[in-house]
């Protein structure tokens, strides 16, 4: 039996980044036009079964009514699931849907979406799709054709091996004990505040490191990515302290905010070496939120890793199918 | 930039003192002190205290029915406002306007409003002030999720963006208007969305970390004191209590309620500046022990002093 999950995150750019940048506003009523276009997409596909987290706006539910779920092949539903109102219902409805078996999951949100959803899976191929300009792990494509991807994953109508590759990820170890990870990047801020959560006072950028660095995507990996581009498939890492150096490069940091910085120290990373936070007291934010708090009692180090989620690459399972005839009567 | 540790604890104090004027004020209406109705600001103190942190004195607040919070974060005295809960000579108002008329325009202060979201145009009409006298005073419009949706909210917005007047809407979202939850009376989730139809940014703050509000009313501030317009602010938030006095709240699961109790903003940030070293255990009850003499004192002013007399009932009264 086929089966796709869907995770819509309802509280994805809200954030501050709207008045201190040119962030985009997806409002959630958008997001339910694109997830009945996920939904359309994946059913025509042929898919047995989809599933769909619950939320407190009830995306799903919404989704469902505009389209009329006699008009839907597939068996769709919400998942039978207590939501607590946070990111931590996005980790609990991948959680879930691993044990449910669904063969691929499309995730609709930021950067923290997916990380959210990582931390509870990685080895069920995902299909992130962006609901923002800040973000670089889901991508910004139409999302009919998403859906469509998902549903040939999850059929097995591809072979993955082509398609999907497996993302990089950063853990963070506080004390010995692993506490947390990014999927992006992890900037240590000279901040003693989670606060508003987002990033955009570059002044306390203390050090960044990251997976990727594209010179493509914005955000703090655009500032290695205009010095040393480092692809999602490349095996390395980077690290970067900030300050006053010999570099100097100038880079979009935030949606329509691109600016000169300056750059003390730049290394790549192999994978399993670690990077100790010796900037305290800190923040630390991960995949662009502020997340964790650094006293100087505290011993923190980053560990990059190759063992992320599974990512699938939408253009290319879309062409694989077909060349396989998959579209043809 | 870091925020100066004694503004950091000027914060907490000032949430502290919020907290021990409402809880003494809901011990006296209890006990048949206080006439009318008041509505107390317990749980959301971060929201007032964290934006209102960022004014001058002769920069504006318009309130709302739910404001002595945004009062004593404003730097209202308490023994004139309690003076005026206790419907005293000396309060405010002469002890005739009560908890939900009280203004104080040598602070900025201009009024309470009982009727929901009446404060939305006179706060437009504040920043349209400060735009044709030439000053950067700005002002924070305090309003909730019900006055969200009636049509000041849209009108009152509306015309400060065309404006582009320095006006910050803050919305209190508590999530329940009166007994209504926001669930049945919103067809959105998040009222910040709303700033799209009318052209300005609108950003959702988690109202019980008042470094959050700090941060996102800051930048918000600036914005309007540079000419660039209005902005909506959703800070997301609870009131512990009723809506008012006397309303037992019955109709709010308990899961909620706990649920709420367990993010109490003091709580939040008394222990993330004990945790960075920024305040002692010994500040913590020093900052408690003033709080709770200053209250003692306001109650004691306002149990002193006389009722209005009889005769003066006209006076001040202009409509």
């Amino acid at each position: 039996m086929s089966k796709v999950g869907i995770i819509a995150n309802p509280a994805s750019g809200k954030d501050i980044r709207r008045l201190v940048a040119y962030a985009s506003v997806t409002n959630n009523v958008e997001k339910t036009n694109i997830l009945r276009r996920i939904i359309l997409g994946i059913d025509a596909t042929g898919i047995d079964e989809i599933l769909m987290m619950p939320d407190y706006f009830g995306l799903g539910r919404r989704a469902l009514d505009g389209i009329g779920v006699k008009n839907i092949r597939a068996n769709t539903s919400i998942m039978d699931m207590a939501i607590n109102f946070t990111s931590e219902d996005s980790t609990l409805a991948a959680k879930l849907m691993s044990r449910l078996e669904v063969g691929c999951i499309v995730t609709l949100g930021g950067d923290g979406t997916n990380r959210d959803v990582a931390k509870s899976n990685r080895t069920i191929p995902l299909v992130p799709l962006s609901t923002g300009t800040n973000n670089v792990f889901p991508v910004m494509t139409e999302s009919t054709s998403a859906g469509i991807a998902a549903g040939i994953i999850a059929r097995g109508i591809v072979s993955g091996k082509k398609v999907i590759k497996t993302h990089k990820r950063l853990v963070v170890i506080k004390n010995d004990v692993e506490i947390d990870m990014a999927l992006i990047d992890a900037v240590v801020l000279d901040q003693l505040f989670i606060g508003s959560r987002a990033i955009w006072q570059l002044s306390e950028v203390k050090e960044i490191v990251c997976t990727r660095a594209e010179p493509n995507n914005i955000g703090m990996t655009c500032i290695g990515g205009n010095l040393h581009p480092l692809e999602s498939d490349d095996e390395h890492g980077l690290h970067l302290k900030l300050g006053k150096g010999n570099l100097k490069v100038k880079a979009a940091v935030l949606p329509g905010m691109v600016t000169e910085v300056g750059v003390k120290e730049l290394k790549t990373l192999e994978p399993g070496e670690d990077v100790e936070v010796r900037h305290k007291p800190s923040v630390i934010a991960l995949d662009g939120e502020r997340e964790i708090t650094v006293t100087p009692a505290d011993r923190v180090k980053i560990r990059l890793q190759r063992d992320g989620p599974p990512v699938v690459n939408i253009e290319k399972t879309i062409k694989e199918a077909v060349a396989k005839g998959f579209f043809r009567n | 930039m870091p925020v100066a540790k004694e503004k950091l604890l000027d914060l907490y104090r000032t949430m502290v003192r919020i907290r021990r004027f409402e809880e003494r004020v809901s011990e006296e209406f209890a006990a048949g002190n206080i006439p009318g109705s008041v509505h107390v600001y317990i749980g959301e103190e971060a929201v007032a205290t964290g934006a209102i942190a960022h004014l001058r004195k002769d920069d504006y607040i318009m309130s709302t029915h739910r404001g002595h919070g945004h009062l004593v974060a404003k730097g209202g005295k308490m023994n004139l406002m309690m003076a005026e809960l206790f419907a005293k000579q000396t309060g405010y108002c002469l002890g005739k306007g009560g908890s939900m008329h009280i203004a104080d325009l040598d602070i900025g202060m201009l009024g309470a409003a009982g009727i929901v979201g009446s404060g939305i145009p006179i706060a437009t009409g504040a920043g349209l002030s400060a735009r044709i006298r030439g000053t950067d005073q700005v002002t924070i419009c305090f309003f909730g999720d019900g006055a969200s949706n009636i049509g000041r909210f849209h009108e009152g917005i509306n015309m400060a963006s065309i404006w582009k007047l320095p006006v910050i809407f803050l919305c209190e979202n508590n999530l329940w208007a009166v007994s209504v939850p926001t669930s049945t009376s919103l067809a959105i989730q998040d009222i910040a969305d709303r700033g799209v139809a009318y052209g300005i940014p609108g950003v959702v703050v988690d109202g019980q970390d008042v470094m959050a509000v700090y941060e996102a009313v800051g930048e918000a501030v600036t914005r309007a004191k540079k000419g660039e317009g209005p902005t909506l602010v959703e800070a997301k938030t609870y009131r512990y209590r009723g809506h008012f006095e006397g309303d037992a709240g019955t109709y709010r699961p308990r899961e909620e309620i706990e649920k709420w109790l367990a993010r109490d903003p003091i709580n939040i940030f008394r222990e993330q500046l004990t945790k960075t070293q920024m305040l002692t255990e010994k500040q913590v009850a020093e900052i408690d022990k003033e709080a709770l003499e200053e209250v003692a004192k306001a109650v004691q002013f306002a149990k002193e002093s006389p009722f209005p007399k009889p005769e003066e009932t006209l006076d001040n009264v202009y409509a």
